[in-house]
């Protein structure tokens, strides 16, 4: 074989091993979910209201809204439990139904409730659950084994649920979802009252499962949290996805790109008016614990001119911080509303 | 299947209120109907007052003499005297000692019934007595306690359905209250299987697993575990309260087993409605206790009273199957009414499974 010939077909090897690489690209960016235009009703009111939602394999997708947003309703209706008026579902390309015995031997779910058995050792919730999904007796017990130490259980395991703190039974809860390793994990606010040593591990164990291969939805109220490991995110708002994209992506899409908080600060109407009228400055408000909220757009040096032009008024104030926007900024500013409200 | 089985039963053992109820509650209310039945009964052992309008029949007056003091408190009367006493209720019978010896009684409990065997036994023994009375007179005294003690085996049966014997009425109610008890486990199972009830069955419903095995696995479990506590508390009658339970005491376990799979049922029937829990195991206890009342568990003729005023009661409500099917066979060895008994009990239970495996089959709902 000659160098020529040698050279077209490494060439061609490339190529293919190129299209190759793209078309597992493809796939792995393919949507694991796609909803579209699901409309859900209880009565007179509309808990989803044409929400669409794709995700793509991979993610660790966070859906961000206030309590009654719709979250819980768009998961139960993602997982064929509730009926819904209208709309298509799929999960790895297929319709789901309730019957979708194969879609669901992919799924693992961690309520918002706790869901175990009271009368069961953690073990045995773990191994219960488990067995739903696998048989082989030997196989489920390494999963059982596994599933307790990813979760940090390895000193309870013979302990009722009775007996263990709300963070050790939120843990129980997340093991009892994840043992059959699922390729996808729906996470329902699952640090809901929990202390931050307990907060913490979740959250590292949710990435730690997104890296080992699981596509995580994880639904939560908690800003600081969908922020901290999600890769995207959908903002939920009267049963409706307002916003949807990475961080960066849903703080590009408001205006304010700084704010600027100064504390214990007196200042005039018409000094309050002059910062409203500096430059890359949209919004100026004066709380009456005599906080000065400044909003900036785009734009350098926002807070040394404001510092400046206070200087040179002669006003005393306290402390002064300067951050990026949050989601709850994003939030406020799509729907006029805190997240929290 | 075998490990959602196990498991489940596992967790019924486990759940020490429904454990109480289904198996403490009824072996303490055992014991206290026995503590309660057992003076009373001690007052039925009592001689019974009977009058002796004298006659011809001197053999026969022998016989009731050998009978005087533990079985009968005889007196001698004239028949006017006799007939006002058993008006006013001084004696429970008299009896006649003609040619031919007869009996008056002014009722039909336990104790007219005794008199009335005790005549029978006379009766049909009148010519061996005789020549008892001829040749070993003193063997006639043996002859006479030996047919007394025949009514230590004898109970009052109505062939109606009713029996006088209120302490066996209790005791095969509360046989029956057991069985149906099986319905706090199944209401309590239901909850843990609708979606729409907790998120625990929610975490069920969205598992690979067919809908019809995590069903069937508890359906199972739950019948294992109260058959077997029913078994206990039968065995605590027999053995340690001594109540008698006949001699074809196997049939009674078809009867038991019925009567649990209809607790069950029905507990896994109204575990699927939407109702709270609460008003679910109200209805259950107090359900049970009304048709156990109807079965006469409270008071002893009221299956009786059912029985004549409204009998399709009797035929549907599953209590008073029960404790019918337990006299079939403890007390009447009637195979008919054991059989038309188990037969209904079946139908009910076979109608309950189907009701309850419909609540609880469907996977989607419209709110949770």
């Amino acid at each position: 074989m000659t160098v020529k010939a040698m050279s077209h077909r490494n060439a061609a090897e490339d190529k293919a091993a190129a299209c190759r690489q793209t078309d597992l690209a493809k796939l792995r960016r393919k949507n694991m979910i796609h909803i579209k235009n699901l409309v859900k009703r209880y009565g007179q009111l509309v808990a989803l209201d044409h929400f669409d939602l794709d995700i793509p394999e991979g993610e660790i997708f966070g859906l961000l809204g206030p309590n009654g947003s719709g979250k819980t309703t768009a998961i139960n209706c993602l997982l064929a439990l509730l009926k819904y008026d209208k709309g298509e579902i799929t999960v790895f390309g297929q319709e789901m139904r309730p019957d979708s015995y194969e879609l669901k031997r992919q799924i693992g779910i961690v309520p918002q409730n706790v869901a175990v058995f009271e009368q069961m050792t953690v073990y045995e919730n773990i191994d219960y659950f488990c067995g739903l999904y696998v048989e082989d007796k030997a196989k489920r017990r390494e999963l059982v084994e596994e599933a307790i130490r990813f979760v940090g259980l390895e000193d309870y395991r013979r302990m009722m649920p009775r007996k263990l703190s709300g963070g050790l039974l939120r843990r129980l809860n997340i093991a009892c979802g994840i043992a059959h390793r699922p390729r996808l994990i729906i996470l329902d606010e699952p640090t809901v009252a929990v202390d931050p040593q307990s907060r913490n591990r979740i959250l590292e164990g949710i990435v730690e499962l997104n890296r080992n291969g699981a596509t995580v939805i994880y639904t939560s109220h908690y800003m600081e949290e969908v922020e901290q490991i999600c890769t995207r995110i959908a903002i939920m708002d009267h049963g409706r996805a307002i916003a949807s994209g990475t961080t960066e992506e849903l703080k590009q899409m408001i205006r304010t790109a700084e704010t600027v908080t100064i504390e214990g600060i007196f200042v005039t109407e018409e000094q309050l008016q002059a910062v409203r009228e500096l430059p890359h400055i949209f919004q100026a408000e004066l709380s009456q614990a005599h906080t000065l909220t400044v909003k900036c757009t785009s734009g350098r040096h926002n807070l040394i001119r404001i510092l400046d032009y206070l200087q040179g008024q002669e006003i005393a104030f306290g402390r002064v911080y300067s951050a990026p926007p949050t989601l709850n900024d994003v939030f406020l500013e799509i729907t006029g509303k805190e997240l929290r409200d | 299947m075998g490990r959602l089985y196990r498991y489940s039963v596992l967790q019924t053992l486990r759940n020490r209120a429904d454990m109480f109820w289904t198996l403490a509650f009824p072996i303490i209310m055992a014991t206290l109907f026995y503590v309660t039945f057992g003076s009373s009964q001690m007052e039925n052992m009592k001689p019974i007052p009977t009058a002796v309008v004298e006659g011809e029949n001197k053999i026969f007056e022998t016989f009731l003499d050998a009978l005087d003091g533990e079985t009968l408190t005889l007196r001698r009367m004239e028949e006017k005297e006799a007939q006002e006493a058993l008006k006013n209720g001084t004696v429970t019978g008299i009896f006649y000692s003609g040619r031919e010896p007869s009996l008056t009684v002014a009722g039909t409990q336990i104790n007219e019934s005794i008199l009335e065997m005790l005549l029978n036994g006379y009766q049909q023994s009148q010519s061996l007595a005789g020549t008892i009375a001829a040749e070993h007179p003193a063997s006639l005294l043996s002859m006479a306690k030996a047919m007394a003690e025949q009514t230590d085996y004898i109970e009052a049966v109505d062939p109606g359905g009713s029996t006088q014997d209120s302490a066996l009425d209790s005791f095969f109610s509360l046989i029956a209250m057991t069985c149906l008890y099986g319905a706090l486990m199944g209401v309590e199972s239901a909850l843990k299987l609708r979606a729409d009830q907790s998120a625990l069955a929610a975490r069920r419903s969205i598992t690979p697993t067919h809908r019809i095995r995590l069903i069937l696995s508890e359906l199972l479990a739950l019948f294992t575990v109260q058959f077997a506590n029913t078994c206990i508390l039968l065995l605590y009658l027999h053995f340690v309260l001594g109540i008698g339970m006949g001699r074809r005491w196997p049939l009674l376990l078809p009867v038991c087993a019925l009567g649990t799979l209809c607790g069950v049922a029905a507990g896994l029937f109204l575990g699927g409605t939407r109702l709270k829990e609460g008003p679910k195991i109200g209805i259950i206890i107090a359900g049970t206790l009304f048709l156990c009342f109807l079965s006469g568990m409270m008071y002893s003729g009221m299956k009786a009273e059912v029985e004549h005023y409204a009998p399709l009661v009797n035929r549907i409500n599953p209590a008073a199957l029960i404790a019918d099917a337990f006299y079939s066979v403890a007390v009447y060895e009637n195979s008919y009414r054991y059989g038309r008994s188990l037969l209904l009990l079946a139908a009910i239970t076979v109608v309950l499974t189907a009701a309850g495996y419909h609540r609880l089959k469907r996977e989607r709902y419209d709110s949770i």
